[in-house]
């Protein structure tokens, strides 16, 4: 006799299950099953992991659901094993999902009974498309735990009649306490009532564990579930939930069938578990198309004829003279031959049509990713990068040796990303389209709050827990206790806790482990759209997704692939953002209109900007790390933008590669070359290897494998098991193609170290146009630039420091002014206040004027009416026309945004005054009914006679007094730098500022001081933890690196203190890169007291 | 890239700083800890039995399956003289663990027994529950019963 287990839960059954799908089924496999079901809650998040699970254990893989039905608890459904069950099990999740929220505070997923029956019953075949199984959380299964056995009965017979064949009693006993649920007197009592109304039944375990030590980890998962503590959360009986083998589920059904009155053989039980089994069975290709590309047939974007001629005719018109040219025909046709075999020229017609959307949507778009390698994409306008001019490799991207799916990305405005989603799914119907999500897992912040919650540890001892954890794997985190200089106080604490007989911390430490890469909710992936035919959502389920109304598939972005699901990834990038607003503030003050996609890569003045390092703002370039690279590199054109892109890349830089490149670059080393043949290919990097490109020609030129062999042969590299095979082969190839050993053990010696690190040079290219851009930007429309930047914070840094920056440029910051701003941040003529203005100089530079986005409490309303009535002549008429809550008009009156209805030349003297007078009379005045102006007649422009009678009395705030109500109301220091107010103390401790490091000698000692702007532990050449911390100093940023002895030094401030000062040693790595190599640094909160 | 730290005037260090410097770990205090650990104290989680509650060592042997056959206690060997029923009971590892790794065998329940046994000299039966416990295979005497229930007759 053979066990099937029919309703098993992994992981993705968020906050319930312990163990992922890959588990389970090699546990199944072990343990000698034939099948396995994945049946999670509310979904089939897991399908497709299980089915290649399955796949890799021999095991015939079973799908379903455990779901809720309204007024009748959670069943288990299982799908029939064929398309036509897929489909329907596809459906009743969909179904489960509908009018639910992707918040959390919706109803919860679950569908009508009469829904689930429809979707059940089957036209055609005998079978039922959908098997239901009663277990111990349906209505039936409660009623038999409160043991009620004539309403089980009745409820059961109900269940019959609109079932029919399908139904099924699911006996689940998990050895709880005699008489408690999941009792095994529980489980007899529903075989009990299964044989007296002729239901036939199955046993299984409802499995939510792979094996019994995970039970604790559920126990967790239950209390935060119900965010709850361990004390007061309903839990599990205990750990049998747990994928049994076949001897236990035998001994169970034994134990049932003993304590039932019903007589009934086991045998029976477990010979109908073993039919629904066979009668369950996916077959994955059959019945999922699992693999099978799906793409929207070529008559919904109007194509009546051949995809195929289309393409081409669409290519040609694109191309247009260039066609002439005999390498860009024949590259051309190459990519042509590849895309008709595989079938594809409907996708890039897809990709071309949603290109067009977004363009007459006149959303700003760039294609990124390998897609920007084909020609193809080139000629249908999807990217600007023309391939043959940038060496790009069509198989890098698609080849018939590439079993993967093309993947093409599109960046797109993030301001109007909904837009375009909302416009697809028109375009291309809503059966064809569904956004991607993706599963977020724990790490170690969120597992530390949650296992800390479940242990009932305060909250805000949870927050300055978390504080201190700077990304280690959550399940190393005992190791991390041992290792991190950060946490060496808190593991002494521990410790004591531990000795004084105390162990929550260390129980707390335990289920942070457990709790490490466990799926803890699904969300809508950032940029994934998938399109697919007419059956796409019998593929796949959809829920609500973030986007208003719009749904998501339950698969995630590693499903996409082997389903053979085409997805489309339309991200939005906050940078083209940034850029649009930047465009549209110049055309609004000036009507000039720039066309950024014809300005020339050779600008000097930008080039001159970037090799200064002061990039911040500017796409890819503004991180620490980035202008450390690019003050050695010292870029120069286009080209060189790409190499530094593609350098400053996790695998480059943990490959050690950047050095060898630099020292060549700089003619530290002469540059040599393992083979004349390889000139050509290397020359850019100076013999470096650096692209996929490169490592996909020099495969192909020394072994004559074909470039799609040779980008086979590139992935193969980083794969332990396989770098092996590909050594014999291309020693073997290279030596019959008549290379010496010593070129082959130099190049493959090169390949190995780097191959597989190198970045597609595709990517590169795409990046760097945005990068140059933005700085082209940056040089030329500087006021322009920087407004767009504060409007959409496309970067890595605070609002604040981007306000800084733009102090350092000596752009006017302009306060916020009621009678001025609006819901964003504008450009702004500013009289120029010198005295001594020429002819030749403007009387006016372009400042920046705050937004009221940033006073804190004011609602999107409140703006939106102060807009419309703009510009006020008085308080009263402020108060009468837009308005504000009293909080607001206080709040305003304290930043200054009110300081214009103060009389001429007294502004922020009188600030306080007004605040004072807002604060006294604002409750009565609230109160006043208020008098409407008659339509059509105007307020008559008389002088602010309330403003200009305010009793005095308030003394006038001091520079440190604004300072800190503008980092209160708004979180960014306007009128003066944050530091300003240290400026003595600072002074007197010694400290150098940002702007003179430049010239101090290396190796000379330092003190500085700043607001953490930044802090990063990018991967390393040698393994080691190196911490980087920026400093924004008021005069620029300081960056720090924080070896071994400057972490230890340091201790918890190195990732918790706010403001810092420390002491190090200054390293000159390149022309205009300096950093300070950290010896220790202090809070400096501390050293002021 | 890191989280943006909120920008208050505390950075200005304006207002006396009442809390703890930023960053120090401040555990719970010794009165809220003894506090807690008081409300933790474990709850009678073997079943609401009103029989006499002792844990006391016992030896037991079992079958192959694993099922119980004698029961050695004080000094003295019994025999199981009918079908035992057997359940796994919750334990409350929270309050009563001090580590709760990966792995770590019968940390959420308990294997519970109960057995009658036959006092081979007096022929005195009596019903018993014994608790095996992991993972070192211990067992404990949990409960004595004066009048055992009868097994739950289902209808």
């Amino acid at each position: 006799m053979t066990f099937t287990h029919l309703h098993v839960a992994s992981c993705f059954s968020s906050h319930y299950g312990t163990a992922t799908p890959g588990e389970l089924a090699a546990a199944a496999a072990a343990a000698g099953a034939p099948a396995l079901a994945l049946t999670d809650r509310n979904g089939i998040y897991g399908a497709v992991q299980h089915v290649s699970a399955c796949g890799d254990h021999g095991l015939a893989p079973i799908l379903g659901a455990d779901l809720a039905v309204k007024g009748h608890g959670r069943v288990t459904v299982l799908a029939h094993g064929s398309k036509t069950g897929y489909a329907a099990l596809c459906q009743a999740v969909s179904a489960a999902h509908e009018g639910t929220s992707a918040t959390s505070n919706g109803p919860e997923p679950a569908l009508s009974r009469e829904r689930l029956a429809q979707l059940s019953h089957s036209s055609s075949s005998d079978s039922p498309q959908l098997f239901i199984l009663l277990g111990p959380e349906s209505d039936i299964g409660m009623l038999a735990a409160e043991r009620r056995y004539r309403p089980a009965r009745t409820a059961l017979r109900q269940w019959r009649q609109l079932l029919g064949p399908a139904l099924y009693v699911e006996l689940v006993s998990h050895l709880a306490p005699p008489g408690e649920e999941l009792s095994t007197a529980h489980a007899a009592r529903m075989l009990s009532a299964a044989e007296a109304c002729r239901v036939p039944t199955v046993l299984t375990n409802a499995v939510r564990l792979c094996a019994a030590d995970e039970a604790a980890t559920a126990d967790v998962l239950d209390a935060v579930r119900v965010l709850s503590s361990l004390d007061s959360a309903p839990l599990q009986p205990n750990d049998q939930g747990w994928l049994k083998p076949e001897s236990e589920m035998l001994r169970i059904a034994d134990e049932i069938c003993e304590a039932s009155t019903a007589v009934v053989k086991p045998e029976s039980i477990l010979s109908s578990t073993e039919d629904v089994a066979t009668a369950c069975q996916i077959d994955p290709i059959q019945h999922m198309t699992y693999g099978v590309p799906k793409i929207p047939e070529a008559h919904v974007i109007g194509i009546e004829g051949s995809a195929d001629e289309e393409l081409r005719f669409r290519c040609g018109q694109g191309l247009g003279p260039r066609l002439e040219h005999p390498q860009v025909r024949q590259r051309l046709e190459h990519e042509l031959a590849i895309i008709e075999d595989l079938g594809f020229s409907a996708y890039f017609l897809t990709v071309a049509e949603v290109t067009r959307l977004i363009q007459e949507l006149g959303v700003r778009c760039a294609a990124r990713g390998s897609g920007v390698s084909s020609l193809v994409v080139h000629a249908l306008g999807v990217s600007p990068i023309d391939p043959l001019k940038h060496g790009l490799i069509f198989e890098r991207f698609l080849s018939r040796h590439r079993t993967t799916l093309p993947d093409i990305d599109i960046d797109v405005e993030s301001e109007r990303r909904h837009e375009i989603y909302q416009r697809v799914f028109d375009r291309f119907g809503r059966e064809r389209v569904t956004l991607m999500s993706m599963q977020n897992a724990y790490r170690i912040r969120g597992a530390v709050r949650d296992a800390g919650m479940a242990l009932g540890l305060p909250d805000e001892e949870l927050d300055q827990l978390a504080e201190i954890m700077w990304r280690f794997p959550a399940r190393e985190f005992r190791q991390a206790l041992e290792d991190k200089p950060e946490l060496k106080h808190l593991a002494e604490r521990i410790e004591t806790e531990r000795v004084s007989g105390r162990a929550q911390l260390d129980l707390l430490v335990d289920l942070t482990e457990r709790l490490d890469r466990l799926p803890r909710h699904i969300s809508t992936h950032p940029c994934g759209v998938i399109l697919g035919d007419k059956d796409l959502l019998s593929l796949t389920p959809v829920q609500p997704s973030g986007v208003t109304g719009l749904p998501m598939s339950q698969f995630g972005k590693d499903d996409m692939d082997p389903a053979g699901f085409i997805k489309l990834d339309i991200l939005g990038v906050r940078m083209q953002s940034a850029i649009a607003h930047c465009l549209r503030e110049v055309e609004r003050t000036t009507g000039e209109c720039i066309a950024l996609e014809t300005i020339s890569f050779e600008d000097q003045a930008t080039f001159d900007l970037i090799q200064s390092t002061y990039t911040l703002g500017c796409f890819q370039i503004e991180s620490p790390g980035q202008r450390e690279l690019i003050g050695k590199l010292i870029p120069a054109s286009l080209e060189d933008l790409i190499l530094d892109i593609s350098l400053f890349r996790p695998g480059p830089m943990g490959a050690g590669m950047v050095r060898p490149f630099l020292e060549r670059r700089h003619g530290f080393e002469t540059t040599r070359y393992p083979h004349p043949d390889l000139v050509e290919i290397l020359e850019e990097t100076h013999g470096v290897i650096v692209y996929h490109e490169q490592v996909l020609r020099i495969l192909d030129t020394m072994t004559d494998c074909g470039l799609a062999a040779a980008d086979e042969l590139r992935r193969s590299l980083s794969q332990a098991d396989k770098s092996v095979e590909v050594e014999s082969f291309f020693r073997s190839s290279a030596a019959a193609r008549g290379y010496t050993q010593e070129v082959t053990d130099e190049v493959w010696r090169q390949l190995a170290s780097f191959g597989s690190f190198g970045f597609c040079k595709a990517h590169a290219a795409a990046f760097a146009v945005p990068t140059y851009q933005s700085a082209w930007l940056k040089t030329h429309y500087p006021a322009a630039f920087m407004t767009g930047l504060f409007e959409h914070d496309p970067g890595m840094y605070p609002l604040r420091l981007l306000v800084a920056e733009a102090r350092r440029l000596e752009i006017p910051l302009l306060q916020m002014d009621v009678n001025r701003s609006t819901g964003h941040f504008r450009l702004e003529r500013t009289p120029v206040t010198t005295t001594h203005s020429n002819g030749d100089q403007p009387d006016f530079i372009w400042g920046i004027r705050m937004a009221l986005t940033t006073l804190k409490g004011i609602s999107e309303a409140e703006i939106r009416r102060i807009e419309n009535a703009q510009p006020f002549d008085s308080l009263a008429d402020l108060r009468a026309r837009a308005r504000p809550r009293l909080n607001t008009m206080k709040s305003m009156a304290k930043v200054g945004a009110l300081d214009s209805f103060l009389p001429a030349g007294t502004g922020r003297n009188r600030r306080n005054d007004l605040f004072a007078w807002i604060e006294h009379t604002g409750q009565r005045r609230a109160q006043q009914t208020r008098t409407f102006q008659v339509a059509g007649q105007l307020a008559l422009p008389i002088s602010d006679t309330e403003a200009s009678n305010l009793p005095a009395g308030q003394s006038a705030p001091t520079d440190t007094e604004v300072l800190a109500t503008e980092l209160d109301l708004t979180s960014v220091d306007t009128t003066d730098h944050v530091m300003s107010v240290h400026r003595e103390h600072l002074a007197g401790a010694g400290v150098t500022y940002a702007k003179d490091l430049l010239n101090q000698r290396s190796g000379a000692t330092v003190r500085v001081a700043g607001i953490r702007v930044a802090t990063q532990t990018p991967p390393m050449a040698s393994g080691k933890r190196v911490v980087f911390i920026s400093l924004d100093d008021g005069t620029g940023v300081v960056d720090l690196s924080f070896f071994d002895e400057g972490q230890a030094n340091t201790g918890q401030a190195l990732f918790a203190a706010k403001m810092l000062m420390a002491e190090g040693t200054i390293r000159r790595t390149g022309p205009r890169a300096v950093t300070v190599q950290a010896t220790r640094a202090w809070n400096l909160h501390e050293s002021v007291s | 890239m890191t989280a943006h730290p909120h920008y208050s005037s505390a950075s200005l260090g304006l207002q006396p700083n009442q809390r703890p410097a930023s960053g120090v770990t401040r555990l719970v205090s010794v009165e809220a800890a003894a506090a807690y650990a008081h409300s933790n104290v474990p709850k009678d989680t073997l079943g609401a039995s009103a029989e006499s509650r002792i844990t006391e060592h016992v030896e037991v042997v079992v079958s192959d399956q694993g099922l119980p056959l004698h029961l050695w206690w004080r000094e003295r060997g019994y025999d199981v003289v009918a079908e035992p029923l057997r359940w796994f009971a919750r334990r409350r590892w929270w309050t009563e663990e001090t580590r709760a790794e990966r792995g770590r065998a019968g940390l959420v329940s308990q294997e519970v027994w109960r057995i009658q046994v036959q006092d081979p000299l007096t022929a005195e039966r009596i019903t018993v529950d014994v608790g095996r416990s992991l993972p070192a295979d211990r067992w404990r005497l949990l409960r004595l019963h004066e009048n055992p229930q009868e097994p739950e007759a289902v209808e």
